[in-house]
Order: structure tokens, then C-alpha cells, then sequence
């Protein structure tokens, strides 16, 4: 009998093992394979996208692979997996991560087929142009950019209506005005939340920090021209104020929901005891599911000097020991084309990289027009990273976690966040 | 050469041919990659290049690595708070259990519950439990009229959420504690009675001393168990609010599998590799003092 | 003295049903809000039972993940890595429990010491190995292993041999059979209490394991379950009712098998901890 057993458990055995490593039988076919992370809402439009690329191009097979998980899931496996040797020909990731990629060699530099394709590709628009800056190292292009990320003001219209505001803040005075007329922190009301305060990583520093010091018309990072070498300064007059802003709304006037809220950030704006956040274009499809009573819209940047902004978005890259080179790249181009990312948008919500697609039905949700309205203005920055800026702003995020946590004063969040921008730059770019 | 000689020579390499994959396997997983690491935690790796030899430097940073100190301590803050917690309540469970009372099964299997599910879908559970607006946890407490914490959002709260889920983790303990339990001679117990004591003076006098070695044993098995924590800080909180949940074992995943940095990753291994070592052999040196021993007369 | 008796029975029903109830209330609180809508889950106040009970969450559960898949996925490692175990296992007790030969206790003690190195310092070394071999996101660094001896199980299954008299052992010999016969007839049949044992606890590690699945597999189609519950939280949104749904299917079969299996289980826990 135990003789019997063992030998059907080999014969499994050997099945499972031979089920893993079958062959692509299917050697007439080009197989590309593709990594991305979408939810369940998101991935369905992926799925019709790459369905039409198969039958528009019948000698190509794509192999998709949804990594589950947040996006430093995916980063951290994606270069697991060039270590390895086994990465996928082509990737969609976050913009910032091209420095990286390119910087070690891992992702294929575009620039020849850029240059020849132009025409095809968004290039006159000044918005594609800015994410292009993006997508480039050290002079060469490296991704095609879709879906922009970046955040805007969002607001609930009905709230605002219920305490009688007539329209949104303009400038910080107004927001701050505005924020705290609509908190009542025993009842758990507060005027504005952020969703970004505990994680480790850029966003959390671009939230607190980056993009309130911009509009109050200094930048806590340069990047020089001709090295590429970044140079950090958190002590200058604009940012402390611009944390002292953020922390003060936190601790001060008590209208920022606490960080410690941040898992129930969702549900705290589906109830409506939120007045004012930050939100995207992910969340606008998101909430519109999830919170079909929900009354909200956007607006743009309340003003200090200036209102200004990043945009930021995902980029399809391509690996460098592609055995498809041109395959890869005509995927990606029809991923960023315009009628492709029509067809995405009412999946995944992020607003087009095309101006042409804004008049969509889907884009037509009022929350949408405060960001065509931001992402228009001359303020609006393009996103600039360097080698190691990750790492950079997670330990810069950490400090600074420190004050808007309530454990440290603003000065001393930004005097050793200034501290450990410094030692990471060092171990990065030597002395 | 001799009959018995070669009978001898024959049965040795039988025997070997038993043990061998065994053998085999300690080296390839065990010895040689410890050697391995040994010699890693003496470069800079990131996988995609290849090592360069740095000397003793990983050693100098992990000295002065503040989040190496946030992580010991966030360790030792873990395992020094549940570990007596979880025997008191596996001591008391393994009491109760000790009754001959009808319907024991029923009970010892309530009790294993969270100890056999341990892991993933119970830390993900108890997330829906702290959860601050809508879990279990706060909704009890606004029962009673208190305003819970943030839980897990909370730097002061995350910890103190991991060690209450895993304080009702006692399975393993509760079971050896039985064990340890049902092999007290039942005479002293009587011998108590008959002195005039009580069921306390019993527990006391009788039960705890003869204990004593599962007690230590529980508590070896309990720390070296626990000082690998990972799972569940990696699901709830990935290191918590401010690192407040950054357990050493996280920190290495983080260094080794976030910034690939290999290198320094396995010197934080070695490190921890050493605690432990000198902790075991130290409870061991101590326990001849406090642990009673019946089959050597009551001394080691 | 009868008084006195009730009187403890009663304290100890008490404190039995009041730990009961603390104990069982997390699993209550899993399989209610698994039948709960999203709006129910979120709800404040707090309601206990769900209304309606909504079972198409464990459908949808399976299809928003490829559920199904993973419970394949866990089920191929974990009876392979048990597979491997009890080959590997038996024969290492078995060879470690005869008479003594040269290097026996050399390299038991060996083998035991290595329960003493914490899997982190082993397993950076290790990830490189089956990173330059081309293993990584295959099933090979989970199952491998196994089917090279584990310390703890062989020290177990080694316990058992040895209360088996050495004239059971001879007297095959005698009668003709070969070393692996005296093992595969003699040996085997008399520890099946501890095979069980070993079984089981192979089983709670593997199927409860994340830790490996987590950094060796990169592909949704290859992980595992516990693996693949993580899978229900996207960034700063979780499906908590398909994710207690799916919960409750992961913990199902662990929940089977010890109850089914207890009695072996209790047993192998205390011939471990007590001789050791």
C-alpha cells in the first residue's frame, strides 16, 4: 500500500514538475512578457487593451502578469527579477523608478526609435513634454508616459454647501480659514486630510513637504545640470514654512485629520467627515464606486506665491536584454496611444496624457475639471529625480515623519531630515 | 581483514547511506550558507553586481545605524512583554484543562485555535479588529463609552496591537505545560493535604518546582521563536507608524529584500545569530539554579 | 467535602466558558463579516450579524483573485514538502537510532546544533544560490529542502526508533533481510504515531508558511494562499469582505486536520518537548 502511495506521489511529482517547465510550444509566435500592477477595478481595461494589440498584430503573444500588491511590491521584485535574469520584456512602473533602472543599465534606451516614430507619439503637447523631462536620463529617453498621478485639492460640494462657503480657498489663508470653519475634532469632522503621512517613501515627502514649499516659491532640491548630481536644502526659509503650515493645521488648529487615522482615510471621506484632501485620478473612479452619494469635485492648488504642482505619472519601460526590441516598443506605443488610453480611462480613472481625450464622458466628472485646470497652469513642474532619490526621500520622509507625528518640533524634523539627505547623498555619490 | 571487522565496516556504511541526505542537507543548507553569510556580512552585494569586499564596515554602520537600535529595542519591547504573558495564560489554560471535567477536547481545541492559524490570515484579521473606525475593538470599547486608539496607526498602539493578538497564541506552550502537569506523582499532592494545605499551598509547594523544567523550556523555545517575528509585522504594519513595529527580522527583510544591500543585511543576520546563541547557552548555564530536576534528586 | 468539590468544578467551568469566549470571538467576528456587504463592514455603530448573509462574497472571492489557483499552488508544496520529509526524515532517524558506528554522535550533534542557526542567516546566501541557478519565482527553493532532512523531525522520529528493542532489529537480520528491509518492515510500522506527528506538523508549517513564498515567488499564478491573502489589500484600499472570505478558506483545511488529528498531534508535541 505505502509502495502504491509513493509511487503515485512521484508520478504528482513529476507532473507538477513538468507542468512549470513546459516550452512555449508556440515557437512561430513572438512571446513578450509584461509586468503591472492593477486592482480588480483596473485591470479588466489593461486586459481589453492588450486583447486588441493581439489582434492587430496576430505574430505577437503577450504574457501579462498583474503583480499584486502596492507599487514598491512590484519595484522590489522587479529588480529582484533583473537580478535574476528573469524580467519581463516590457514594465509599467512609476516615473521616478527610470533613474534607477537606467542608471544600472537594466531598461532600453529609446531615444533612436523615439526620434523616428515622433509623429506617431503626443509630441507637440506641452503636458507630454513635461512628463518626457521625466522620462529621460541624462539626455536620453527611456519610458512613454501615461495616466497622470499627481495630486489635487479635492473637496465635499456638500459640505461646503451645508456651512454656507460659496466656493473653494485660494489661497493658504483662505484653506486655512476654510478647513478649520468645517473641523469639530470631537465629533471627528476635520477640514482637510492627507492620505501619505507613514509611508516611508517619496510621496510622503512630495505631500508634507515638496510641493507646499514650492508654492511658497522656494524648492527643497536642485539638481545640477551638468553632473546630475542633486543638492538638498530643507533648512531654507520656505520650507520650514511650509512645514510649519502642514503641522501646524495638525496640531495647532486641529483641522488635519491625525496621522494616525491614515488607515481609515477612506471611509473617514465616504462618511463625510472630511471636507477638503488631496485625491487623483485613481481615487475619483474609486470613489465613484465606492461612494456613489458621495457630492465631491476638485479644485486647483491654493496659492502661497505661487500654486504650484508637480505632474507625475507611470511609464512603460522597456528591459534592456529584450530579445524584441521593436515588438516591445510598438506594444508600448499602442498602450500610450491615444485611443488606447480612451479605452483604459474608464477602468483606471487617471486622466489622459492626451488633451484630446479630456473630453471624454468619463473625464466629465466634476472632480476631473480642478485638475485640467491645475495640470494647465504655467506653475505646473515636471517631476525630476536621480540616481537614489528613492532612498533619499524614505529617510528624508522618516525625520520628517517625526513632527507630523507630534514627537518632534518642525525645526528638528527638517534639521535631521536635512542630516540624513546628506549622509544618503554621500553613500550614493561619495564625498 | 577480520569477519566481525568487515561486518563492522559494512553496517557503518549502510548506516551512512541512511543518514546521508541528512548530512547532505545540513551542509548545503545550513553550514555552507552560514560560512556564506559570514563572508557577506564582510561586503557591499546588491545581486546585480558583483560583491566588493568592504571589510568590517557593515559592522561600524549597524553600530551607529539608529534603526538597527530601534529595531532591537522594538524587539526586546515585543518578546519581554508577551512571552510572560502568553505562559501565564498558557499556565492557567493548561491548569484549567488539567481538571477532569467532561467536554476537555471541546475546550483544549478553543484554545489551540489561534496558535494552528497563527500567521497570515490571522494578522489580516486582527487588522479588521483594530481597524479605528469600524473593527471589533473600538466598537467593544464605544460600547462601554471609551474612544479606542488608532490601533495599529497609532506609534504608541501599533505594538501593544500585535502583542494582544499574539497573547491569545498559546497552543504550543499550553501543550507542553500539560505535559509537565500530567507528570507530577499525584502522592505529593496528597502528602500537602495531609499537612494541612490547601489547593494553593499545592500549587505552590508541589506543582510550580515540579514545572520548573517546562517552564524553562517554554521560555527558551518562547524567545527563540519569537526574536524571528516577521510575518505578522510585515502584514499589519510593514514596520509600523514610525518604525514602532520595525522588529529586528523586518529590518533584515528591508535591507536585504527592499534596498538590496546584501552585504549588510547579513552582518544584522549575524548579529541576531550571536543574541541567540549566548542567550541560549547563558539560560542554560542559569537554569541549574532555579530549574528542579526530580530524576537527579532535585539538583542538575 | 462534596461542597468543596462542585464549588471547584463550577470555578472551573467558569473560567473554562469565559476564556472560551475570548478565545472564539476573533473567529466569530472572521466568518460574520465574511457574509457581510462592504456598507455593513464600515458600519457605525458596530452590528454584529450580517444582514442579508451575503454568500456570493466567497464567489467573488475566487474571482477577483485567482483563489482557486493558489489553494492548488499550497496544496502541491505542502504534500511534496511532506513527501519529502518522511523520506528523508525516517531514514536519517533510523540510520541515527542503530548501534553505534564511527561518526554517529559527531553527527547527530551536528545536525542538532543546527536547529540553533535562525533561518535569517542562512537564507540571504541561500536566495543568491537559487537566484544564480535560476530558481527564483519556481517551486524548487520551497521544496527542496524538505527532501533533505530536517533537524527537529529527525530528532522526533529518532526519539521513536529508539524504543524499538534492538532483537526486533537483529531477528530480521537473521532472517534474511536487507538493512532498508529491517527499516521499511520492522522500523517504519512501529513510529507511525510519530509519522503521523511529523506529518502534521510539516503540514501547519508549510500551508501556514509566508516567509519563503514571499521572497522566492513572483508570478500571482504561482503563489500560494497565504501569500495570495496579502493580494486582497491594493494600496490604501482592502476588500475586507472578500479577504475574510478567503481567509476563512485558508484556515479551513489546518482547522480539519487538527481537529481530525489532535490526539497525534498533542502526543508528538509532548515526547518533543519533554525528552528534550
Amino acid at each position: 500500500m505505502l509502495v502504491k502511495k509513493s509511487l503515485l506521489l512521484a508520478l504528482v511529482l513529476v507532473l507538477g514538475v513538468g507542468m512549470y517547465f513546459t516550452p512555449n510550444v508556440l515557437s512561430a509566435t513572438k512571446t513578450l512578457t509584461v509586468w503591472l500592477q492593477a486592482d480588480a477595478v483596473r485591470l479588466p481595461g489593461y486586459e481589453l487593451v492588450i486583447k486588441r494589440f493581439e489582434e492587430a498584430h496576430p505574430d505577437i503573444k503577450i504574457e501579462l502578469t498583474n503583480v499584486p500588491g502596492g507599487w514598491s511590491d512590484l519595484y522590489r521584485k522587479l529588480l529582484a527579477a533583473f537580478a535574476a535574469g528573469t524580467a519581463p520584456d516590457v514594465l509599467y512602473g512609476k516615473g521616478y523608478w527610470i533613474t534607477e533602472f537606467a542608471d544600472k543599465g537594466l531598461i532600453l534606451d529609446l531615444h533612436k526609435y523615439f526620434i523616428r516614430d515622433q509623429k506617431e507619439l503626443n509630441a507637440s503637447s506641452f503636458f507630454f513634454n513635461h512628463l518626457m523631462i521625466g522620462s529621460s536620463y541624462k539626455g536620453h529617453i527611456y519610458g512613454l508616459p501615461r495616466g497622470e498621478y499627481w495630486y489635487t485639492p479635492g473637496y465635499n460640494v456638500d459640505l461646503f454647501k451645508q456651512a454656507g462657503i460659496v466656493r473653494p480657498p485660494n489661497t493658504w489663508e483662505e484653506f486655512r480659514t476654510v478647513a478649520n470653519k468645517l473641523s469639530n475634532p470631537d465629533k471627528k469632522q476635520w477640514g482637510f486630510a492627507l492620505s501619505t503621512y507613514s509611508r516611508v517613501d517619496p510621496v510622503c515627502v512630495e505631500a508634507v513637504l515638496d510641493t507646499w514649499t514650492r508654492q511658497a516659491g522656494g524648492q527643497i532640491m536642485s539638481i545640477d545640470k551638468k553632473t546630475g548630481k542633486p543638492t538638498y536644502n530643507l533648512l531654507s526659509k520656505e520650507a520650514k514654512e511650509a512645514f510649519k503650515f502642514v503641522v501646524d493645521n495638525i496640531y495647532v488648529y486641529k483641522n488635519t485629520m491625525p496621522p494616525e487615522l491614515e488607515g481609515s482615510w477612506e471611509t473617514l471621506i465616504y462618511n463625510g467627515q472630511i471636507a477638503m484632501w488631496w485625491l487623483h485620478g485613481g481615487h475619483i473612479s474609486r470613489f465613484r464606486k465606492g461612494a456613489p452619494n458621495l457630492n465631491f469635485s476638485s479644485f486647483i492648488m491654493p496659492k502661497k506665491v505661487n500654486r504650484a504642482t508637480y505632474i507625475a505619472d507611470n511609464k512603460f519601460m522597456i528591459n534592456a536584454k529584450t530579445k524584441y526590441p521593436e515588438e516591445a516598443w510598438s506594444l508600448i506605443k499602442w498602450f500610450t496611444s491615444k485611443d488606447m488610453e480612451a479605452l483604459v480611462a474608464p477602468y483606471e480613472g487617471h486622466l489622459s496624457v492626451w488633451k484630446e481625450n479630456w473630453k471624454l464622458p468619463v473625464f466629465q466628472h466634476p472632480a476631473y475639471q480642478g485638475m485640467i485646470r491645475q495640470f494647465s497652469l504655467p506653475e505646473t513642474i515636471p517631476f525630476q529625480t536621480h540616481p537614489g532619490w528613492e532612498s533619499v526621500r524614505g529617510a528624508i520622509a522618516r525625520e520628517l515623519q517625526k513632527a507630523i507625528f507630534g514627537k518632534a518640533t518642525v525645526e528638528e524634523a527638517l534639521q535631521s531630515a536635512q542630516k540624513v539627505a546628506e549622509e544618503e547623498l554621500q553613500k550614493i555619490y561619495g564625498k | 581483514m577480520s569477519n566481525i571487522r568487515r561486518r563492522y565496516l559494512r553496517e557503518t556504511l549502510t548506516n551512512y547511506a541512511f543518514i546521508a541526505p541528512a548530512i547532505a542537507g545540513v551542509l548545503i543548507f545550513h553550514l555552507i550558507p552560514m560560512v556564506t553569510s559570514l563572508f557577506l556580512s564582510l561586503t557591499r552585494y546588491d545581486v546585480v553586481s558583483s560583491p566588493k569586499f568592504i571589510g568590517l564596515n557593515n559592522y561600524k554602520t549597524m553600530v551607529v545605524d539608529p534603526l538597527w537600535r530601534k529595531s532591537i529595542f522594538n524587539t526586546c519591547y515585543y518578546v519581554g512583554v508577551t512571552l510572560p504573558i502568553r505562559l501565564i495564560i498558557a499556565l492557567i489554560a493548561a491548569v484549567l484543562l488539567d481538571q477532569k471535567v467532561r467536554g476537555i477536547t471541546i475546550f483544549r481545541v478553543i484554545f489551540y485555535l489561534p496558535s494552528i492559524t497563527a500567521g497570515v490570515a490571522i494578522s489580516l484579521l486582527w487588522k479588521l479588529i483594530f481597524q479605528p473606525t469600524y473593527g471589533l475593538a473600538n466598537s467593544l470599547l464605544a460600547h462601554f463609552g471609551i474612544q479606542g486608539p488608532a490601533w495599529l496607526g497609532d506609534p504608541k498602539w501599533a505594538m501593544p496591537s500585535i502583542i494582544i493578538m499574539m497573547s491569545l497564541n498559546i497552543g504550543q506552550f499550553m501543550l507542553i505545560f500539560l505535559a509537565g502537569l500530567q507528570s507530577v506523582p499525584t502522592y505529593l499532592y496528597e502528602a500537602v493535604q495531609l499537612d494541612g494545605g490547601n489547593r494553593w499551598h499545592q500549587f505552590k509547594y508541589v506543582t510550580i518546582p515540579f514545572l520548573t523544567p517546562v517552564i524553562f523550556l517554554n521560555i527558551v523555545i518562547g524567545i527563540i521563536e519569537m526574536v524571528q517575528m516577521f510575518t505578522q509585522a510585515y502584514v499589519m504594519t510593514g514596520g509600523g507608524p514610525m518604525d514602532a513595529t520595525l522588529v529586528y527580522v523586518m529590518y533584515i527583510y528591508q535591507r536585504a529584500f527592499q534596498w538590496l544591500e546584501m552585504g549588510y543585511a547579513s552582518s544584522l543576520a549575524w548579529f541576531l545569530f550571536i543574541v541567540l546563541l549566548v542567550l541560549t547557552i547563558m539560560q542554560f548555564k542559569l537554569s541549574g539554579r532555579w530549574v528542579y530536576y526530580e530524576s537527579a534528586g532535585g539538583r542538575r | 467535602m462534596k461542597i468543596r468539590i462542585s464549588f471547584s468544578i463550577v470555578l472551573t467551568y467558569t473560567f473554562l466558558i469565559l476564556g472560551a469566549i475570548i478565545f472564539i470571538t476573533p473567529f466569530i467576528f472572521l466568518i460574520t463579516s465574511s457574509f457581510k456587504t462592504p456598507a455593513q463592514i464600515m458600519s457605525v455603530p458596530f452590528r454584529l450579524w450580517p444582514d442579508p448573509w451575503r454568500w456570493q462574497n466567497y464567489v467573488e472571492a475566487f474571482r477577483v483573485q485567482p483563489f482557486g489557483r493558489y489553494y492548488l499552488n499550497s496544496t502541491i508544496i505542502t504534500s511534496l514538502n511532506i513527501l519529502g520529509v518522511l523520506i528523508s526524515c525516517t531514514l536519517a532517524g533510523w540510520g541515527f537510532s542503530r548501534k553505534y558506528f564511527w561518526g554517529r554522535d559527531f553527527f547527530f550533534l551536528l545536525i542538532l546544533s543546527c536547529m540553533m542557526i535562525p533561518g535569517q542567516v542562512t537564507m540571504i546566501p541561500l536566495y543568491i544560490m537559487y537566484s544564480k541557478l535560476g530558481w527564483i519565482n519556481t517551486y524548487f527553493p520551497l521544496i527542496l529542502p524538505s527532501f533533505f532532512g530536517s533537524p527537529f523531525y529527525i530528532f522526533l522520529i529518532r526519539q521513536f526508533f529508539l524504543t524499538i528493542p534492538d532483537e526486533l532489529a537483529d531477528a530480521a537480520v537473521i532472517d534474511g533481510c536487507s538493512p532498508f528491509k529491517v527499516f521499511w518492515y520492522v522500523g517504519l510500522p512501529l513510529v507511525k504515531p510519530a509519522l503521523v506527528s511529523v506529518t502534521i506538523f510539516t503540514f501547519l508549517a508549510v500551508w501556514n508558511d509566508f516567509f519563503s513564498p514571499l521572497i522566492y515567488l513572483n508570478s500571482p499564478q504561482k503563489y500560494t494562499v497565504m501569500l495570495g491573502l496579502t493580494a486582497y489589500q491594493a494600496e490604501g484600499f482592502t476588500h475586507w469582505e472578500y479577504l475574510m472570505a478567503a481567509s476563512a478558506i485558508a484556515m479551513l483545511p489546518v482547522f480539519v486536520i487538527f481537529l481530525s488529528l489532535q490526539r497525534y498531534f498533542v502526543q508528538g508535541m509532548a515526547m518533543s518537548g519533554l525528552k528534550g
